[in-house]
């Protein structure tokens, strides 16, 4: 009610402009291209992860953190985050899949909340692969979400297997991080 | 009536594709790829004690039934492999006629973590004689405690020259036998 009265008291303002001659208008657009942005590699976040396995991770519990993640996201919308492997290889090493990483969210500020999920299971889909969510950031840095990256090479006989006439051995993998509108 | 009809339907394309636009916007998303990568150095990992067995025959050895028990070894083993254990003797310096690793034995009565013994107790080349055991992954664990008996047959021996020694080195070898 109140907004239609506002919308008639306008247009009254404008008919009387009008009548008296007198009137100007300014047009204003705004354009959006993009609502989100991500950052996840350097500068300012932890970026690839390149971890060697020493004697004391086979011997320790599992599983065990291989390195920090970080991402930084600029929005204009609603949002979620997610993150998975899009990718994997280890060819020297049996039993070696992207079930055997998993990860957490410790941290997150400027409207961004963590989500309690872990998995980045390559194929795996939303809500396992969360990370948080959040809100417009305008005026801030930013939200900064920031975790950890964790493996466990198994044990016994679903263990990691090593082809050890091929050491050193590596496995490598992308974990693709994104950031998708939430808006209903 | 039928321009307003043609109008009517275009109205609703048009909040149709208004509709779906608004849609999709909603699953607009950004991506960023970070690799990762794991770096294996090596896939096994083994100590040994106790590191030195300084051993004196007594008269109760001689007399007693051949092989007889000499002393205890034990190894540990941190794996990310599967793997066998061996173990064999080479002979350093002795002043004893006819002494040599073959007169030396080695049992495994326990392993755990993911460790198997086996039954085979030659100090003396090729597998599978000289096999203690067999494993698997350990991690988790505080690495496959293979553990047994050293043995001494005494019955070739002939010491000509006193004090009698014999200096031998056991070797243990773990082997990846992944397929």
């Amino acid at each position: 009610m109140y907004r239609c009265c506002k919308s008639l008291a306008a247009l009254g303002l404008g008919v009387l402009l009008l009548g008296l001659g007198t009137w100007a208008q300014q047009n204003v657009t705004i354009i959006i291209n993009q609502s989100l942005y991500l950052d996840c590699v350097p500068p300012g976040q932890p970026g690839n992860i390149t971890y060697t396995i020493q004697q004391s991770d086979i011997e320790g519990p599992q599983p065990f953190d291989i390195g920090d993640w970080g991402c930084n996201v600029d929005a204009v919308t609603q949002y979620r985050l997610n993150s998975q492997f899009t990718s994997f290889s280890a060819p020297f090493i049996v039993n070696a899949d992207t079930s055997d990483f998993t990860t957490d969210c410790d941290t997150a500020d400027d409207f961004g909340t963590c989500a309690a999920n872990s998995s980045l299971t390559l194929g795996d889909v939303d809500p396992n692969t969360r990370r948080g969510t959040g809100f417009n950031t305008a005026g801030t840095d930013g939200a900064d979400f920031g975790g950890d990256v964790f493996l466990n090479i198994g044990t016994g006989p679903t263990g990691w297997d090593v082809m050890s006439s091929n050491l050193p051995v590596t496995a490598t993998g992308v974990i693709t991080y994104t950031v998708t509108d939430t808006t209903p | 009536m039928r321009i307003f009809k043609h109008l009517k339907i275009l109205g609703l394309i048009a909040l149709g594709l208004l509709c779906l636009s608004s849609s999709s916007a909603a699953q607009i998303s950004v991506s960023v790829p970070v690799t990762v990568t794991i770096i294996i150095p090596r896939s096994v990992y083994m100590t040994s004690s106790p590191l030195r067995l300084d051993l004196e025959i007594t008269p109760l050895q001689i007399q007693g039934p051949q092989p007889f028990e000499l002393a205890d070894w034990h190894v540990n083993i941190d794996a990310i492999t599967s793997y066998r254990l061996n173990s064999t003797m080479v002979t350093v310096d002795t002043n004893i006629q006819h002494a040599d690793p073959g007169d030396f034995f080695a049992d495994c009565r326990s392993a755990d973590d993911w460790g198997e013994c086996d039954e085979h107790i030659s100090l003396l080349e090729p597998d599978p004689g000289t096999r203690r055991g067999t494993g698997l992954n350990t991690a988790g664990t505080n690495g496959a405690d293979f553990r047994g008996k050293l043995f001494l047959d005494l019955r070739d021996w002939d010491v000509a020259q006193l004090p009698g020694y014999y200096i031998g080195v056991i070797i243990y070898r773990a082997t990846d036998t992944t397929p």
